[in-house]
């Protein structure tokens, strides 16, 4: 059996299914592989179930905190399972609705392992039947997965990957994670909440290191007051897995060696591209450290097939595939308006307590870059609407080019920032100057005044500080 | 896909434009950059090029038809494509012609169609730090063609803007006509009353051509007074055997244009254009005749002048001035003089100098005719209209001897105009 598509898109994650979503609007006849669930890692390995076990820690935290809104509400137990439950059924709500999505536009779903052929073949195995269809446009949005350190090798009890790590069967006492980027300070903040005794171990000199440095240090003081232990600057080395759990031996910032017994170890130490069994040896699609090279509009090496999301390099998130995969799909349309994605403007976010959002250059990456800048900050402390919610924490730190007024980046640690980043989003993407945040009219009580707080802050104008 | 041909804005603040002519008809192969169909804005026609290769179909406009900015008036199919007939492709509903603006006036200069949307100058379509940029780096964003959507300019597009001038992109060549003179800031300082009307683009159009002109050009002026009797007659006995005919009346500027055309023709050096490396002469003489328009001027051409009855030149002018004043003229209608007229006799002028109309090397600068005693063959005096006349030459092309022989052949056949009538 043979089928003939304008488009193929392989993979059903975030970029994957609204490519294909955006090329069916588009009039092409378009088929989606996918092995797994629809919605790939995104809506059921990761952002999504994720952001609903932070949820349920959320919830722990509003009753812990209840005696400071005026509320005796007792102790609050976690029933592990229907956490789980709860995160799994979310994901599956949304997983079907992605089912719904792709019939909706007329989207053939080919369950099954897609494969490169070459010459404009796809095969799908392993479902059913195993059949091949020719495409015009073949979309590689395969993916990523967590990457493993030999020293550390996931053994899906003990040692976890993030996928483990969102469906526990009991809660670890003593919890290790290894790196603390988003994913490994996300569930730093979910274990923590739900009473394990949670070490974060980073290799460079501060956590969550893609952010601006005053975010670091603002996150670190904020997760030690919570009760977890920071370690960094610290090299993991190895381990030992003995009948408690297990002894990781690691150095300190310091160079000495030290050891330290967890009873779970969750490794989060980046994450790499889907490369592996899909048939590219059958094409000239080139692959670098893990990740499919392609040029601005997602075009490989080998005519007709592209690469988005993930496994075409990072940063790895959800917003960044879709919009990589609207650009591929309407340059394949060759829509006049079709434009490459620039990835300054590709905001990134941390569901952490508290949140981290940011998009643009850091402090340090615009003054490496030879901009003369200056820098507005605002602290939740001086907000009404963050006091009133009981989140008087957190900073939101703008910065901007002093000649041109340009939005340079935008920096925020606190409760909400994931929406308020938004925001700066927009204003970046109009290319607004600073006096158009000062000029926009922001509503109160709202967080969102600390922007503009933040940008007359830039030129000393801030008012309630 | 198709590629759509829509109607491109090639003026500012024009909203719809009319089809003024199609190249290619429906089923006909187009190039990429050919011709395609003529706009004809309420102030020039011009040309639009083709966006693609491949066959024309679905023509949706026709000649006459008006259709407004940025709607498809045609598709362009690849070959082997599949023609089906796209979204849209039905015939436009015509709309009735949005009323003129006072400042809406023709550009005296060729301005080349351009199927994107380039307009710098309207805060709607430039960023906030767009703006900022090329204040900062004085760039002139009506030179800039924007990215963003709907053409807006950027960041990028200001920051790439000298690039492209490096390629001669005709946005880009804009000769720099002044900056700020301070004019506003002594004003204000003085505390004068005034107040300030922006430049429009005929007018920027008018500074830049000019300041091009008197700038780069090698004036030369060579003055003469010309006695107009014998024309006089002949042109009273001219309107008295069309009398009753209906036709309209000769004017003396209809004669003067006439005179020019043949004065070129018996000394064609002096008709030709200076062109870099090369001089370009001209076989026949194209008159631009300087027409005041509300907002500025136009110089419409009167084609091949010397070789057109005096009849035929009146209607031309006529047609052209009239269509000159409601801003109808065809950009063609407007380029490609060899020479100039400028006659500023009715307002009282006595005698001006004129500057050159770029690329011609020309202007003939006329003034009133005046009865003036002047001496007869005996020394008696004698009454004559006097006409003083400025020839304004590039030295580059014509040298001050061949300007006085054009314009002794100018005077001669002025005041012997019969020799002017044979071809």
């Amino acid at each position: 059996m043979s089928s003939e598509f304008d488009v193929v898109v392989i993979g059903s994650g975030p970029g994957g299914y609204v490519g294909a979503i955006r090329a069916a609007q588009l009039g092409l006849k378009t088929a989606i592989v996918e092995a797994e669930e629809l919605g790939g890692v995104c809506l059921n390995w990761g952002c999504i179930p994720t952001k609903a076990l932070l949820k349920t820690a959320d919830v722990r935290r509003t009753i812990k905190d209840a005696e400071h809104f005026g509320w005796s509400a007792g102790n609050a137990e976690p029933k592990l399972d229907d956490i789980v439950k709860y995160s799994r059924d979310v994901s599956g709500k949304l997983s079907g609705g992605v089912k719904f999505l792709m019939k909706k536009n007329g989207i053939k779903v080919l369950k099954g392992w897609g494969k490169l052929l070459g010459n404009g073949k796809v095969e799908v195995s392993g479902g059913k039947t195993t059949e091949t269809v020719a495409a015009k446009h073949i979309i590689l949005a395969t993916g990523a997965r967590s990457r493993t350190i030999p020293s550390l090798e996931p053994d899906g009890k003990l040692i976890v990957t993030s996928k483990e790590a969102m469906v526990p069967e009991s809660l670890p006492n003593k919890l290790l994670i290894v790196g603390s980027g988003a994913i490994g300070v996300e569930f730093a903040s979910f274990y923590n909440e739900l009473g394990s005794d949670v070490t974060i171990m980073e290799l460079l000199d501060r956590i969550v290191p893609t952010e601006d440095e005053e975010i670091s240090t603002a996150a670190t003081k904020a997760f030690k007051k919570q009760g977890m232990t920071i370690l960094t600057g610290t090299h993991y080395q190895s381990c030992i897995k003995l009948p408690e759990g297990v002894e990781v031996t690691y150095q300190n910032a310091d160079g000495t060696a030290q050891q330290a017994v967890f009873d779970r170890v969750i490794s989060a130490v980046g994450i790499v591209g889907n490369v592996e069994g899909i048939g590219l040896e059958n094409t000239k699609v080139e692959v670098d450290r893990g990740q499919i090279k392609t040029d601005e509009w997602m075009a490989t090496a080998e005519p007709g097939v592209y690469a988005i999301g993930d496994v075409a390099g990072g940063p790895w998130l959800a917003h960044k595939a879709s919009h990589e995969a609207v650009a591929c799909v309407e340059k394949i349309a060759d829509l006049e308006s079709a434009h490459p994605i620039d990835k300054n403007l590709v905001p990134g976010c941390t569901y952490a307590h508290p949140q981290i959002a940011s998009v643009g250059l850091t402090e340090a990456q615009a003054q490496d870059a030879g901009h003369n800048i200056k820098v507005g900050r605002f602290p939740f402390a001086g907000n009404g609407k963050a006091i009133a919610l009981g989140e008087a924490e957190g900073l939101i730190k703008l910065i901007f080019e002093t000649d041109t007024g340009a939005i340079l980046g935008a920096h925020m640690i606190g409760a909400e920032v994931t929406e308020l980043i938004t925001a700066i989003g927009v204003a970046m993407t109009l290319e607004a100057t600073e006096e158009y945040l000062m000029r926009t009219i922001f509503p109160h009580p709202t967080l969102s005044e600390m922007l503009h707080e933040a940008s007359l802050d830039a030129d000393d104008r801030a008012i309630h500080i | 896909m198709p590629i759509e041909v829509i109607l491109p804005k090639v003026d500012m603040d024009m909203s719809s434009g009319t089809i003024a002519d199609w190249h290619k008809s429906e089923g006909e192969t187009v190039e990429e950059g050919e011709a395609l169909f003529d706009i004809e804005t309420d102030k020039a026609t011009m040309e639009v090029e083709s966006p693609g290769t491949g066959t024309l179909h679905f023509v949706t406009a026709k000649q006459g038809d008006e259709v407004p900015i940025g709607q498809a008036v045609a598709w362009i199919f690849a070959d082997g494509e599949e023609v089906v007939a796209p979204a849209g492709a039905t015939p436009p509903q015509a709309t009735s012609a949005p009323e003129q603006k006072p400042d809406e006036v023709a550009p005296a200069v060729q301005t080349e169609a351009q199927p994107t949307l380039t307009n710098g100058t309207n805060g709607t379509r430039t960023t906030p730090l767009a703006r900022r940029v090329a204040k900062k780096l004085g760039i002139d964003l009506s030179a800039v063609s924007g990215s963003g959507p709907r053409g807006r300019i950027t960041r990028a597009d200001v920051e790439a803007a000298p690039k492209q001038a490096d390629v001669a992109s005709p946005a880009a060549q804009v000769i720099n006509v002044g900056g700020k003179t301070g004019a506003e800031k002594t004003a204000q300082e003085l505390g004068l009353s005034y107040s300030t009307v922006p430049v429009n683009k005929m007018r920027s159009v008018i500074a830049s051509r000019l300041t091009e002109s008197k700038s780069t050009v090698p004036h030369f002026y060579l003055n003469a007074d010309v006695e107009l009797d014998a024309l006089m007659t002949m042109r009273a006995q001219m309107n008295s055997a069309l009398e009753g005919s209906g036709a309209k009346k000769i004017s003396v500027n209809d004669l003067l244009i006439k005179a020019c055309a043949a004065a070129l023709k018996a000394v064609p050096e002096a008709n030709a254009s200076w062109d870099g490396d090369t001089i370009v002469k001209y076989d026949d003489a194209h008159i631009s005749v300087a027409v005041s328009i509300d907002g500025g001027l136009v110089t419409p051409v009167v084609r091949s002048a010397q070789s057109k009855d005096i009849q035929t030149i009146s209607a031309e002018i006529a047609d052209l001035a009239e269509r000159a004043k409601s801003g109808k003229l065809s950009s063609k209608e407007y380029q490609g003089g060899s020479f100039s007229l400028s006659n500023l006799g009715m307002f009282g002028v006595k005698s001006f100098n004129a500057i050159i109309n770029p690329p011609e090397s020309m202007i003939l600068a006329v003034g009133q005719g005046t009865k003036q005693f002047v001496p007869d063959e005996q020394g008696n005096p004698k009454l004559a209209t006097v006409m003083s006349v400025s020839l304004s030459c590039d030295h580059r092309v014509v040298d001050g001897a061949l300007g006085a022989v054009w314009l002794k052949k100018f005077k001669e056949l002025v005041e012997n105009p019969a020799a002017m009538m044979l071809n």
